[in-house]
C-alpha cells in the first residue's frame, strides 16, 4: 500500500450496526491524498491494540481476584488446619468446614491429615524369609542352627534367650495437639520416628519378661508386653512433644527360633499331656468318690470331719470331766452324726454308702422277722422231734440234701460200695459244662432283673427335689 | 487519568518486583541465617518465623534450616558388655538444629543448600551415636537382661547413650569414652533422644543360645511330665483315702443300725434255748438248703444215706418187714433217741 496513509472511511460508507471495517481498499478516486488514505489503517490498528489491552486488563483483574481468594480451602473431616501469615501461625486447630487466608507468600492455610495409620514391623524382629517362604505358616517354616544378624532379626528376653515377633503400629495425629505435631516433627522423618518409638518400647518391654511370659501373652490388656512396649513409646513420642498418639502396638506373631521350635512344640504338648493325666485323675477320683458315697461325698467328708473334730472335743471334754461340757459336746455329736445319717440315705446318696445303708437298714428290719421266724419253726419242729425223733431228724436232713445236691451246678459221681480207693481223671463233660454255664447266666439275669425290678419299685416312692427346685 | 491508573499498575508491578528481591519468608518451622557477601551476621541470631527484609542477592543471601526433629540411625553395631560378651547393638537418635548460625558455620561448607547440610550433619550425627554405643561396655548382659527377674539397665544405657552425645559425659556424671557429644553442642544441633532399637546376637553365640534353649526345653519337657504324673497321683490318692475314710464310716454306722436289729432279735434266738443241738441242726440244714455253689463236684460212696437203693444188694437178704436202712441212719437215730432221752430225764430231774 505504499507510505500513504490510511483514510477512515465516510460515514456513509460504514455498515449499518457494524463496525467501522479495520481496512478499506485504496479506490483511486482522484483528489484523496495519500495521508487521507493511510488515516483509516492507524485508527484500524489502534483499535485493535485498544481491544487487545482490554482483554489484557480483564485478564490481569481476573488473575487479581483469583489470587485474592487463593487462599481459601476446605478442611476435611480427618484434617485439621493451620492459618499462617507470613509463615508464622496465626490460627490452629481450625475446624473442618470452608476456611479463607490470605493468598500465599502472604498467607497460607496448611492441613495436618489426622486420621489413623499404620505401620507393620514385620521384619527387623523375624527371621530372614525369601518370597516365597513369606506366604507360608510358621509351622511349614524351617531354620537353621544359628541367627545371621545381618539378615536374621530377633529379640532377647530377660531370660536370655532369643524370640523373633511381628508388630503393628498404629497411630495418629492428635487433632488438638496439631500445632504440636507442625513444629516438631519433620514430614518426612515421620514414620522412622513412630518406628523407632516402637521399637524403643518393644526392645524394653520384652527385656522385663521371660521367652514363656512372651509366648503365653495373650491380647494387649493391661500388663501385657505390648501395652508396656506402647507405654514406652507413648513416654519418648510425649516427651519430644509430637503430637502423635500410639493407639495400639500390636504383637501379631511370635515364636521362638525355628530351630528350637520343635522342642517348644514339646513342652506345650507336655503340658497338655500332664493336663490330660491330671483331668484323668480328677475324673477317676471323682468315680472313685461317687462309687463310694453317689453325690454326697464332698458333703458326706466335710460332715465326717466334723464328725471327728466333735468327737475330739467331746474326749477333750471328758477328760475335764465338765458335765455340762460332756452334754455340748455329745449334742454336737449326735447333730453332726444326724447329718451324716441324712445326707447317707439322701436320694443322692449312691454307691456303695448307699448300699451298705440300705442293707443295714433292711437287716434291721428283717433280722427280727427272721428270728422270729426261726423260732416258730424251731418250735414246730421241735413238737414233731419230740414225737418222733428219728423221722424228723431224718426227712428234714433227706430234704435239705436232696435241695442241695438237685441245684444245677452240683455234679455228683457215686463210688461203688467196696471199691476202695479209686483213682479218678475228670475230664469235664462239655455239654454238663455248657448246661452249667447256661443255667449261671440264666440266674445272673434273673437276679439283675430283681435288682432292677427293686430299684424300680424305690424309685417309685422317690420325689423329684431337682425339678421342684428349678421350678422354684 | 488513564495514565494515572497505568502509572499505578507499573508501580504495583514494580513492587511486587522489588519485594520479591528484597523481603524473605520464614515459616513457623524454619530459622533463616541472612548472609552479606556469604559472611553469617555478627548479632549471631538466627531469622525467626515471618517476613523479613534483605538486601538483593548478591548482596545478601538466606539459608533456611528446618528446626523440626529428624531421624538417624546406625546399622549393627558390634559392643562388647563389661562380661566381655559381644552383642550387636542397633540405635537410633533424634535430632533438630537448635543453632541455626552455628549450623550454618559448621556445615555451609558442605554446599550452597540447607540439604547438603543435613546430609553432612547426619553423617556425624550417626558417627557420634555410634562412638557413644560404647556406654555398652559399662553394663554386663545380665545388666541389660537379667535372668534373674531384676529391672533391666537398658534404660539406664539408653540414658548413658543420649548423656554422651548431648552433654559429652555419663548419665552417672563420668565422662565419656572419647568424649562424644563434646562438639554437638557447638554444630548447633540438639540430640532430644537416643533409644536402642535391636539387640542382637553374633552368629556363633547365637547358635549356643538356641542349642541351650532346646536343652532347657527338654528339661521342662521331662519337668512338666514328671509333675503331671505326681499330681495326677495325688489326686487318686487322694481320693482313695476320702473314699476310704468315707467307706469304713458308713460301715460302721451299717453294724451300729444292724446291731439295733440283733438286739430285737436276741428275745427270739433266746426261745430257741430249750434245746440247742435241736436248733443248730436246723440252721446247720437251712444252710445246706441255702447254699448256692457256683460249680461243686461230689464223689459220694453208693451207702450214702438214701443212695444205698443204688446198690443192688440193699434189697437183697431183707427180711420180711425189714427195710433197706443204713446201719448209719440207724445209729443216728439211736443217738437221737438217747440224746431225746438224755433231755427227757433231764427235764424230769428238774421237776
Amino acid at each position: 500500500m505504499g507510505d500513504e496513509p490510511m483514510m477512515p472511511l465516510p460515514e456513509e460508507e460504514q455498515g449499518v450496526g457494524g463496525r467501522a471495517a479495520s481496512v478499506v481498499l485504496r479506490t483511486g478516486e482522484e483528489g484523496q491524498s495519500p495521508d487521507a488514505l493511510l488515516d483509516p489503517a492507524h485508527q484500524s490498528l489502534a483499535d485493535a491494540l485498544r481491544v487487545t489491552l482490554r482483554f489484557v486488563q480483564l485478564g490481569m483483574v481476573a488473575l487479581g481476584v483469583l489470587f485474592l481468594f487463593s487462599g481459601a480451602t476446605t478442611v476435611r473431616e480427618g484434617e485439621s488446619g493451620l492459618r499462617l501469615m507470613f509463615g508464622e501461625i496465626v490460627g490452629d486447630d481450625l475446624e473442618p468446614g470452608f476456611h479463607f487466608s490470605a493468598p500465599y507468600p502472604i498467607g497460607d492455610l496448611i492441613k495436618i491429615e489426622t486420621g489413623t495409620r499404620r505401620i507393620n514391623e514385620d521384619e527387623a524382629y523375624w527371621p530372614f524369609l525369601t518370597e516365597r517362604e513369606k506366604g507360608r505358616k510358621i509351622e511349614e517354616l524351617s531354620g537353621g542352627a544359628d541367627l545371621d544378624p545381618r539378615n536374621d532379626g530377633a529379640l532377647i528376653t530377660a531370660d536370655g534367650n532369643l524370640v523373633h515377633t511381628q508388630w503393628r503400629i498404629i497411630y495418629r495425629r492428635q487433632p488438638e495437639l496439631a500445632r504440636q505435631f507442625a513444629e516438631n516433627i519433620h514430614p518426612d522423618h515421620e514414620e522412622n520416628i513412630v518406628r523407632g518409638a516402637a521399637r524403643h518400647g518393644i526392645v524394653r518391654a520384652v527385656s522385663e519378661v521371660t521367652i514363656d511370659e512372651l509366648l503365653k501373652e495373650t491380647g494387649g490388656g493391661v500388663g501385657s508386653v505390648a501395652s508396656r512396649a506402647r507405654v514406652i513409646a507413648q513416654d519418648m513420642l510425649d516427651d519430644i512433644r509430637s503430637g502423635i498418639v500410639l493407639e495400639d502396638l500390636v504383637l501379631s506373631q511370635k515364636m521362638p527360633p525355628l530351630f528350637a521350635r520343635e522342642r517348644f512344640n514339646a513342652v506345650q504338648s507336655a503340658e497338655s499331656n500332664a493336663q490330660k493325666a491330671i483331668e484323668t485323675a480328677r475324673q477317676a477320683a471323682s468315680r472313685t468318690l461317687s462309687e463310694a458315697a453317689g453325690g454326697v461325698y464332698e458333703d458326706l467328708r466335710r460332715e465326717i470331719l466334723n464328725y471327728e473334730e466333735a468327737v475330739a472335743v467331746h474326749a477333750a471334754a471328758q477328760e475335764q470331766g465338765d458335765p455340762a461340757q460332756i452334754e455340748e459336746a455329745r449334742r454336737q455329736m449326735d447333730a453332726v452324726l444326724a447329718r451324716i445319717d441324712a445326707l447317707m440315705e439322701s436320694d443322692r446318696a449312691g454307691g456303695e454308702v448307699a448300699r451298705l445303708m440300705f442293707e443295714a437298714r433292711a437287716y434291721r428290719e428283717e433280722e427280727p422277722n427272721r428270728r422270729l421266724a426261726d423260732a416258730r419253726r424251731f418250735e414246730a419242729m421241735l413238737a414233731q422231734y419230740e414225737a418222733n425223733p428219728s423221722v424228723t431228724v431224718q426227712t428234714a436232713w433227706a430234704d435239705a440234701w436232696s435241695t442241695f445236691a438237685g441245684r444245677d451246678m452240683v455234679e455228683i459221681i457215686f463210688q461203688p460200695i467196696g471199691a476202695g480207693e479209686i483213682e479218678m481223671l475228670i475230664n469235664r463233660d462239655p455239654a454238663i459244662r455248657k448246661r452249667q454255664e447256661e443255667a449261671m447266666k440264666a440266674r445272673e439275669v434273673e437276679e439283675a432283673e430283681a435288682r432292677r425290678r427293686a430299684r424300680q419299685e424305690k424309685a417309685e416312692f422317690k420325689t423329684t427335689t431337682d425339678l421342684i427346685e428349678s421350678e422354684g | 487519568m488513564k495514565n494515572l491508573g497505568r502509572i499505578i499498575l507499573g508501580v504495583l508491578f514494580l513492587a511486587a518486583i522489588v519485594s520479591f528481591m528484597v523481603t524473605y519468608r520464614v515459616e513457623f518451622y524454619e530459622r533463616g541465617v541472612l548472609t552479606t557477601f556469604g559472611r553469617a551476621s555478627e548479632d549471631g541470631k538466627a531469622q525467626g518465623p515471618g517476613l523479613h527484609v534483605k538486601w538483593p542477592y548478591p548482596f545478601q543471601s538466606v539459608t533456611k534450616y528446618d528446626t523440626r526433629i529428624q531421624f538417624v540411625e546406625t546399622r549393627a553395631e558390634t559392643q562388647q558388655t563389661a562380661d566381655n560378651k559381644q552383642i550387636i547393638v542397633e540405635a537410633f537418635c533424634l535430632w533438630r538444629v537448635n543453632d541455626p548460625l552455628a549450623f550454618f558455620r559448621r556445615f555451609s561448607n558442605a554446599g550452597d543448600r540447607a540439604e547438603e547440610h543435613f546430609r553432612e550433619a547426619e553423617t556425624i550425627l550417626r558417627d557420634t551415636l555410634r562412638s557413644a554405643l560404647s556406654a555398652t561396655g559399662r553394663y554386663t548382659l545380665d545388666d541389660l537382661y537379667p535372668a534373674g527377674g531384676g529391672v533391666s539397665k537398658l534404660p539406664e544405657l539408653e540414658g548413658s547413650v543420649l548423656a554422651a552425645m548431648t552433654q559429652g559425659e555419663a548419665a552417672d556424671g563420668g565422662a565419656t569414652p572419647e568424649g562424644v557429644g563434646v562438639g554437638l553442642r557447638a554444630y548447633g544441633i540438639e540430640v532430644v533422644h537416643a533409644g536402642i532399637s535391636r539387640v542382637l546376637l553374633p552368629q556363633e553365640t547365637s547358635k549356643a543360645v538356641i542349642e541351650r534353649m532346646r536343652e532347657n526345653r527338654n528339661r521342662l519337657v521331662a519337668e512338666i511330665e514328671s509333675a503331671g504324673e505326681a499330681e495326677a497321683q495325688a489326686i487318686k490318692t487322694k481320693a482313695e483315702n476320702q473314699a476310704k475314710t468315707i467307706r469304713s464310716f458308713a460301715q460302721r454306722r451299717a453294724r451300729e443300725i444292724e446291731a439295733l436289729g440283733d438286739i430285737e432279735a436276741a428275745p427270739y434266738i433266746a426261745s430257741m434255748s430249750s434245746n440247742p443241738s435241736f436248733a443248730v441242726f436246723l440252721k446247720n440244714l437251712e444252710m445246706l438248703s441255702q447254699i448256692l455253689p457256683a460249680k461243686a463236684t461230689l464223689v459220694v460212696e453208693s451207702r450214702f444215706p438214701g443212695l444205698e437203693m443204688l446198690d443192688p444188694a440193699s434189697m437183697s437178704d431183707l427180711e420180711d418187714g425189714e427195710l433197706p436202712i443204713d446201719a448209719t441212719v440207724d445209729a443216728l437215730a439211736g443217738e437221737v433217741a438217747q440224746k431225746d432221752g438224755e433231755a427227757g430225764a433231764e427235764v424230769s430231774d428238774g421237776r
